[in-house]
């Protein structure tokens, strides 16, 4: 198991088994599961584990200040707990102090550098921070150290190459691609793949891609509206003319109580307009 | 086809302890040691090639000196250090072991399996016959054949998991004759030691059921020491003919069976080829799924908050009577699909408090019933999304690849599924980027925006044309329970609002028809409603569709309507709170939103049968404490309901009088609730 989530489940269960069953069952109490970790603290005061299980309950319930005092409590009393940083910097982050959570990250990651969770905070700590080449450096070893893939580190990393400059949008697209490399056709990804490949005037490649993730839908209304969009930015009018015309012919084919929906509505307000507004255009 | 063994689960209390009992045992104790870890053995380590002789029964290895176990050289851990020949840039290649140990009666040996620590290399070989290799290259073995490669760091100290064969062990002596050989003359180490076991094959979790699709289903099960996988299934108890079996050695036992025929049962065993741990009963069975869309009885049971098993004796009993109850209500009908809402395992999700919430307090019905899990706040003091790791991961298989229908997500974290006519979706409510477009309400999946569990639910729903669309995660987004959605952040860090605001839209947007949650423990279940995603100070009779309670008639009330059979925007959704399946924690229980609220112990049942649903709440007692419907379509129109007529365009006119009655009569309740 993971460095992150073993601390987690040591600092907790630390405090689980301090909890008398009167009090345990009350586990839906954050006062009650407080007030028992509370308790404890008096008991053994020189013992850094409940001072650490209450500040992650303090965290859950919005109480900042309250857990980061704890972890400064479980600091003193332990100096060498490495889980106090990683801590830390959630604590920061979920409050909106990225800034701060960068230090106790980037000290906990010089000892376990490959540790995914300890990254990934960092990463969105970067991030939030417009440190954008440094918080995809560090989505990348979130994403190579983690033992499984999932879509939110490739998405996030390739939004921030993208905030980078333009110059990393073929690196964002390797990235995105490499995601569904290994994931399959997460849509997150794709959309956004095709977002830059349109960027970089490769139209025929996004209709690739957006044929691609069609072709997984029973529906095709949303996704032709959208070939419109994207052969019309190109100024390939014809074509977005034949796609919208398309939409208007897919809502056609659709039952009544479909076709009568606000968002079937909206589609066929704005596929009717981006052809009058084609036809009015000058060639 | 019917459950045989509903009864099973008054005898499950009992043997909670005994399991916890057994699970706190480190595994090697649950089997018997015929060689120990630590034992000792002969060695040679004069650097002479021994040929094939020295691993016979027979061999006279008296001359060969003993050692306690770990034998080897150069990391400092041995118990017994042996020789390399004293030239450190020319170490002998090859060191050789043999333990002697006796087998009274090999027919009692329900299994074997060896943990064998080695560096670099090994090759076992049990009564002179090889029966492992490791690290070694194919072909045959001298004296100066090199391991593969060299093994360092932590891997110096792995004992890999073997499974052999019973069936090699003969009556009275027999020998274990181990070689290790170095990756080259000049490698710093080796390290050998082993350890023997028999009767591996205890069976400490499940078996269970996940990931049913028509043509397919993954049976798990855990046993205390690695052992291969065995599935034997077919449609008798006594025809289980075709078998899958998955060789490498694990405790965590996953297997996927294909090519399966829709709608069918199955009956199977679970093991090794040499045991069956379990199964090949009357009690072991699946049914796979319907193909998509097929209009026929589907069965739902939906648990939430019922881990409390894993905290108190009081809680077993709880969540065990509730299990019950529902068992009792379905009198032996099969459950179609398992539902559970989150706060599986209390306090904090931990593995152990997984077995004793889940996997011993429902065997009897986790061995016959496909589960569908959603994770809780309480899931994540030991698991994490972000990471997924934990136990809450690795207990449970979701579909990521869309393969049980739907759109692939890439994680466990949220998926989707199809069984029958029904379309389900499982969010994570606490531990996933719950990102949403600007204006989320009004800007519904405008595309590529918001995060990837929001980008995909837009794709999901999109992408599906079924009956009925049923959504699960933890955080209810309406309730005045144990917890508040009107107090927010301070109340579960603003996830229930997220929830409201962000994806209620989109789920709305494609016509959801029941949401299930748990978070507070109590039931609470809302009226037909459509466009709230505000504090509950701001619902009005212009998000009720039906102010009713959806009661069947006779003996009151109406079902519900909803004009269109299939997915259709808008035409209202039904929110419930079913977090009482192993604990009460009361509230003020008066969420404006809410037809009913109930403050006992409790499951629901939802029943879908083409184009009708009914569900039924049942507490601990087995009593149905709520029970509504929803049809939908143009053949389920009641006579002349106030309802009916004002959905249905050909009757807008006739009843424009009766209809404003109607909302004034709905405007009175909702504030009569709201008093209350």
């Amino acid at each position: 198991m993971l460095f992150a989530t073993r601390l987690v489940v040591l600092l907790l269960t630390l405090a689980g088994i301090a909890l008398p069953a009167s009090q345990a069952r009350a586990h839906g109490s954050f006062h009650d599961r407080v007030g028992a970790v509370s308790a404890r603290i008096e008991r053994e005061p020189a013992n850094a584990d409940p001072y650490l299980a209450r500040s992650v309950l303090y965290r859950e319930h919005g109480d900042y200040a309250l857990a980061l005092a704890d972890l400064e409590a479980a600091a003193r009393l332990d100096p060498g707990r490495r889980e106090v940083d990683l801590l830390r910097g959630r604590i920061h982050l979920v409050r909106g102090r990225p800034e701060e959570a960068v230090p106790p990250l980037e000290r906990l990651l010089e000892q376990s550098p490959d540790d995914p969770a300890a990254n990934l905070v960092l990463a969105r700590a970067l991030a939030a921070t417009g440190r954008h080449l440094e918080a995809s450096e560090r989505y990348s070893r979130a994403i190579d150290y983690a033992p499984v893939a999932l879509p939110e580190p490739y998405l996030e990393r390739a939004r921030e190459l993208l905030a980078a400059g333009d110059e990393q949008r073929d690196e964002a697209l390797r990235g995105l691609d490499a995601g569904m490399q290994r994931l399959g056709p997460v849509v997150a990804l794709a959309m956004l793949a095709i977002e830059i490949e349109v960027q970089r005037g490769r139209v025929d490649a996004a209709l690739a891609r957006l044929d691609g993730l069609a072709a997984r839908s029973p529906r095709q209304e949303t996704w032709l509206a959208r070939r419109g969009e994207m052969l019309e930015r190109a100024g390939r009018r014809e074509e977005a003319r034949a796609a919208y015309a398309r939409v208007l012919d897919e809502l056609d084919t659709l039952p009544a109580h479909r076709r009568q929906s606000p968002a079937m509505r909206q589609l066929e307000s704005q596929a009717r307009q981006r052809l009058d507004r084609l036809a009015r255009a000058p060639e | 086809m019917r459950r045989t063994t509903a009864s099973s689960t008054s005898a499950h209390a009992a043997t909670i302890a005994a399991s916890l009992a057994l699970l706190a045992l480190a595994a090697p104790a649950a089997a018997v040691g015929l060689i120990p870890r630590g034992a000792t053995w002969r060695y040679l380590d004069n650097g002479t090639d021994q040929g094939a002789a020295w691993k016979e029964v027979v061999f006279v290895d008296s001359g060969w000196p003993t050692g306690r176990a770990q034998l080897g050289y150069g990391d400092g851990d041995e118990d017994t250090p042996v020789g390399f020949g004293g030239n450190a840039s020319n170490k002998f290649i090859t060191t050789y072991f043999r333990h002697t140990f006796n087998v009274a009666d090999p027919g009692t040996l329900m299994g074997l399996a060896l943990r064998l620590l080695r560096d670099d290399g090994a090759v076992v070989y049990l009564n002179g016959a090889e029966v492992h290799r490791s690290n070694m290259p194919a072909g045959p073995i001298d004296s100066l054949t090199t391991a593969s490669s060299a093994i360092g760091g932590a891997d110096e100290d792995a004992f890999l998991d073997v499974v052999l064969d019973p069936g090699d062990v003969v009556t009275g002596d027999n020998v274990l004759a181990v070689e290790i050989h170095q990756s080259g003359p000049t490698s710093s180490d080796i390290s050998f030691d082993l350890e023997l076991l028999t009767a591996p094959a205890v069976l400490v979790r499940g078996p269970y059921l996940q990931v049913g699709t028509p043509d397919s289903v993954v049976v798990r099960w855990r046993s205390d020491l690695a052992t291969e996988s065995r599935v034997s299934f077919g449609p008798a108890p006594g025809d289980l003919s075709t078998t899958v079996t998955e060789p490498g050695p694990t405790t965590e036992h996953e297997v996927e069976i294909t090519g399966l025929a829709a709608s069918t049962p199955y009956y199977y065993s679970v093991g090794t080829s040499s045991v069956t741990l379990a199964g090949g009963d009357l009690d072991h069975f699946f049914v796979t799924s319907p193909p998509p869309g097929t209009r026929q009885p589907i069965r739902i049971w939906a648990i939430g908050d019922s881990g409390q098993c894993a905290v108190s004796q009081a809680g077993c009993n709880d969540a065990t009577a509730v299990a019950d109850a529902y068992l009792d209500f379905a009198g032996g009908d099969i459950t179609d699909v398992w539902l559970m809402l989150g706060d599986n395992a209390y306090n904090i999700g931990t593995d152990n408090q997984y077995t004793a919430a889940v996997f011993d307090t429902y065997p009897h019905i986790l061995r016959n019933t496909l589960l569908w899990p959603s994770p809780g706040n309480h899931e994540f003091g030991a698991s994490d999304s972000p990471t997924q790791s934990g136990p809450y991961y690795e207990s449970f298989t979701m579909p990521t690849a869309g393969q049980a229908g739907g759109w692939p997500s890439g994680t466990e974290a949220y998926y989707s599924f199809d069984v029958g006519n029904i379309h389900f979706v499982a969010l994570d409510s606490h531990d996933t980027d719950r990102t949403a477009p600007a204006n989320p309400t009004t800007n519904i999946c405008p595309g590529g925006q918001g995060g990837a569990m929001y980008q995909w639910l837009c794709a999901d729903l999109a992408a599906t044309n079924q009956d009925w669309v049923i959504a699960f995660w933890h955080h209810p987004p309406y309730t005045r329970g144990s917890h508040n959605s009107d107090n927010e952040p301070a109340d579960s860090g603003g996830r229930m609002q997220n929830l409201r605001e962000r994806f209620l839209p989109v789920l709305e947007q494609f016509g959801v028809d029941l949401t299930l949650t748990g978070h507070s423990h109590s039931y609470e279940r809302s009226m037909l409603i459509d466009g709230h995603y505000g504090l509950s100070n701001t619902f009005g009779p212009e998000h009720i569709v039906d102010g009713g309670d959806g009661t069947p008639a006779p003996g009151g009330g109406d079902p519900y309507w909803k004009p269109t059979l299939g997915m259709a925007p808008h035409e209202g959704s039904v929110y419930s709170v079913v977090g009482s399946s192993s604990k009460i924690s009361g509230g003020f229980l008066n969420h404006p939103v809410m037809a009913v609220s109930i403050n006992e112990l409790g499951s629901l049942v939802v029943d879908v049968d083409s184009d009708r649903l009914d569900a039924y709440w049942i507490n601990d007692t087995g009593t149905v404490r709520d029970h509504y419907r929803i049809t939908k379509g143009q053949a389920a129109v009641p006579s002349l309901s106030p309802r009916a007529l004002a959905t249905t365009a050909a009757a807008l006119l006739l009843c424009g009088l009766l209809a404003l009655r109607t909302r004034a009569l709905r405007i009175s309740r909702v504030a009569l609730r709201s008093e209350s």
